[in-house]
């Protein structure tokens, strides 16, 4: 619990430090007329669930997501980082085979740290996961529909490729942990929520 | 009246020779007393108290409990007076019948009481205008009451009971120059006596002095003295025996004069015992003896006139005063020597003798009765010499064989009884108890027959012949071979849980072809005891599956029943 805290003060000080020297300091704003300092694109990655109740019930143990994402230069090599991408499955319900429908809005907010390499600018970064899950069941049904929210941390590493000097595309693996504690505990008797997950997907951005 | 001082003092003289040749012939009265081999006399008690009056006039009797009850005059000499013994008790103080609330009495003689089937006792003393009647029972008395005559009362009554509780009494009544032997009779339940009958009819003739008994069909026997008129013969009095049937229509038999014919007979008693023969006895004054007479119905057998060889007693008047009681087969008589000792007798049909008993009293005797016990006879007396007294002597006799009735227990289908179904003999009066056993799969519901209730078990007494049946109805039987099929429907998050409940029908309840109009599911923990057994549906007769919902929670193990509710809605047992 203290390391998690730990590493969300280290995460926010990653994210809010560069984004205010970025307003604060004329120096960046030179910079930035030489190097765009915008990023925005859609990623395509391989999603991989951590939870192993939620892949035994759906069945997938990763599922390919779409996504958009967005980063803009602040100080020195710091980005500020944001991305959004939905995970959805279904399944049918046990005895009378209603289709059981699960979808999972994932929404980042962190810092990247550039090697401004040129062509290769490899990164790392770190940030907030804000998660809302839901799940319906669709038919006439005593079974309840659910759904929460929670909030985790991610790391990631990846590399950019400037391709142009207005486009650019980028890999990137990331590690999400993000749980909760249910107040019931589901069926399979596991209060712990686990949605974390495994990133590993390629972006195509435009830099402006 | 000249003529009947003359005909009295003629009689006198008569017996007092005839007493006093019997004296000569075979020393004191009782010759027979020799024979008895212990005394069995068990006691003789005095009932009244000191006292500078005179007691007279007793009956006694004992129930079937042996409660007994002796009515007696008082000294005042217009009331009777009771006292009352409870078995193994004291006997009370003597009161005065009803508190006194009954006919002032003018003079009396005989008095009676004889009890029923309920053990209440049925009481009779004379007046001179009638005979008073009340009854007793548990401590109460019934309010006296003079039963209805139609002519003039003539001293002497009697009363008897039938098998069936009706109340009898015959006396004589007087109209114009006709004396006839009327009967009463009082319904178990009624209140009062029906009109009187007459029921010798024969204005020719007088009739009087009756005494009466019943046999075991109801008949009514009565033995009374008449004046029969023969060519030649002046006064010519004769005991008639005759019965009667319970609606006071002649017998089917003539009148049997039982005395010597002609003679002088006076003051007849009868008795009929277990096997319904008949006893009549009279004071035959022209031999001076007590005479006695067994008569067979069903033979149409009259036996010799038997004496009782006691003398009679005359003096200081005619006095030739008996009393007769059966006792199961046998007779017995209490009658007064001429020395007026009292002698209980007991009848040898064998010989065709009477035996001497027992001497009952040591002192002169002036009025007596004569009662039946289990295993005594109570001879309850007043002495002769004033003032007189009441006294009660038991005298040891063989015991009854009691009477026995039927118990014919049944059973329906479905169970049995304890005592098993079948015909019993048991002692009259006797309690039975019968508890009725369902079999399996039914239940006792009702009792039938000489009894009712749906309690098991009963208790028969047995006063009459009885038939008892124990009903039972099938038990309707809870359905078979209950399955579960536990079912869960889960999402990912949440998840309901239910049991899919079958069953089958009973196959017992199908070989009875009980139509079952409905089900009904219960449910509980496995771990909960019976007491917690919860209904939790209720489906037609035909339905076989139940899908319980309501299942909370995944980790509890619920076991089922399932009862069945037939046409009647009577619910199966289900677990």
């Amino acid at each position: 619990m203290k390391s998690r805290f730990t590493l969300c003060l280290l995460t926010a000080f990653l994210i809010l430090g560069p984004a205010m020297a970025a307003f604060a300091s004329p120096a960046a704003d030179e910079e930035a007329q030489v190097q765009p300092r915008f990023r925005v694109g859609f990623f395509w990655e391989g999603y991989q669930l951590n939870d192993k109740n939620l892949i035994n019930f759906y069945g997938h143990f990763q599922k390919n997501l779409p996504g958009f994402e967005a980063s803009v230069h602040t100080l020195y090599n710091f980005d500020v980082w944001a991305a959004y991408r939905a995970y959805t499955d279904e399944a049918k319900t046990s005895y009378y085979n209603l289709v059981d429908r699960f979808r999972l809005d994932m929404f980042s907010l962190g810092a990247l740290y550039r090697l401004s390499t040129g062509l290769i600018e490899p990164f790392i970064g770190a940030g907030f996961e804000f998660y809302s899950y839901s799940e319906k069941i669709e038919g006439e049904t005593d079974l309840q529909g659910t759904s929460g929210s929670a909030i985790g941390l991610h790391v990631q590493v990846g590399t950019y490729i400037n391709i142009t000097k207005f486009l650019a595309a980028k890999v990137y693996a990331r590690f999400n942990d993000v749980a909760k504690t249910l107040v019931s505990p589901h069926p399979d008797n596991a209060a712990r929520l686990d949605l974390g997950s495994k990133e590993f997907g390629l972006s195509l951005m435009a830099r402006f | 009246m000249k003529r009947a001082v003359i005909l009295l003092t003629l009689m006198a003289v008569v017996v007092i020779a005839a007493g006093m040749a019997i004296s000569a012939s075979s020393g004191t009265p009782g010759t027979t007393s020799s024979q008895v081999p212990k005394d069995p006399i068990t006691e003789t008690y005095k009932l009244t108290p000191e006292s500078s009056g005179n007691y007279r006039h007793p009956a006694v009797a004992e129930d079937s409990k042996g409660n007994r009850l002796a009515i007696f005059r008082g000294t005042e000499g217009n009331q009777y007076y009771y006292t009352y013994c409870e078995k193994g008790g004291t006997w009370s103080s003597p009161k005065s019948i009803a508190g006194g609330s009954q006919p002032s009495l003018v003079r009396s003689l005989y008095a009676y009481i004889k009890v029923d089937s309920t053990d209440r006792f049925h009481c009779e003393w004379e007046d001179a205008g009638a005979a008073v009647y009340a009854s007793f029972k548990d401590g109460v008395w019934t309010t006296p009451m003079k039963v209805w005559t139609v002519g003039r009362y003539d001293l002497t009554s009697a009363l008897t009971v039938r098998p069936d509780d009706t109340v009898v009494t015959v006396d004589c009544e007087v109209q114009g120059l006709s004396k006839d032997i009327w009967v009463h009779t009082k319904g178990k339940n009624e209140s009062g006596f029906r009109a009187p009958f007459n029921l010798t009819r024969d204005p020719g003739e007088g009739s009087t002095q009756p005494c009466a008994a019943v046999d075991s069909k109801n008949n009514l026997w009565v033995a009374w003295k008449s004046d029969l008129h023969l060519p030649g013969i002046e006064e010519n009095l004769v005991i008639f025996l005759g019965w009667f049937y319970p609606d006071n229509r002649d017998g089917d038999d003539d009148w049997i004069i039982v005395s010597s014919n002609p003679g002088w007979a006076f003051l007849p008693q009868v008795a009929v015992n277990s096997e319904d023969k008949v006893m009549a006895a009279w004071a035959q004054s022209t031999s001076g003896q007590y005479m006695s007479r067994l008569y067979d119905p069903a033979t149409k057998t009259l036996g010799p006139i038997v004496s009782l060889n006691i003398g009679l007693c005359v003096q200081p008047w005619h006095t030739f005063f008996s009393k007769m009681a059966a006792h199961g087969k046998d007779f017995y008589m209490a009658a007064m020597s001429p020395a007026r000792l009292l002698y209980l007798l007991k009848f040898d049909e064998q010989k065709s003798q009477w035996t001497q008993v027992a001497q009952v009293s040591d002192r002169s005797v002036e009025m007596m009765s004569l009662y039946s016990g289990y295993d005594r006879m109570l001879v309850a007396w007043n002495s002769f010499e004033e003032p007189t007294g009441i006294y009660l002597t038991t005298v040891e006799v063989d015991p009854l064989i009691p009477p026995t009735k039927l118990l014919t227990i049944q059973t329906g289908s479905g169970g049995t009884t304890d005592p098993s179904p079948g015909t019993y003999t048991h002692p009259t009066g006797s309690s039975v108890v019968v508890t009725a056993i369902p079999g399996f799969p039914y239940a006792f519901t009702s009792w039938t027959g000489n009894a009712s209730g749906s309690v098991p078990t009963i208790t028969v007494t047995l006063d009459e012949d009885k038939t008892v049946k124990a009903n039972f109805r099938y038990l309707v039987q809870p359905a078979v071979n209950i399955k579960v099929q536990r079912k869960v429907e889960r999402g990912f998050f949440n998840a309901i849980y239910f049991n899919i409940v079958s069953w089958e029908a009973n196959p017992l309840n199908n070989a009875q072809v009980v139509t079952i109009n409905a089900q009904r599911i219960y449910r509980k923990l496995r771990t909960e005891a019976n007491t917690q057994w919860a209904r939790v549906a209720e489906v037609s007769g035909t339905t076989m599956t139940y899908l319980d919902r309501n299942v909370s929670n995944k980790g509890l193990d619920y076991v089922y029943a399932v009862s069945c509710l037939d046409s009647n809605g009577n619910e199966s047992p289900y677990y």
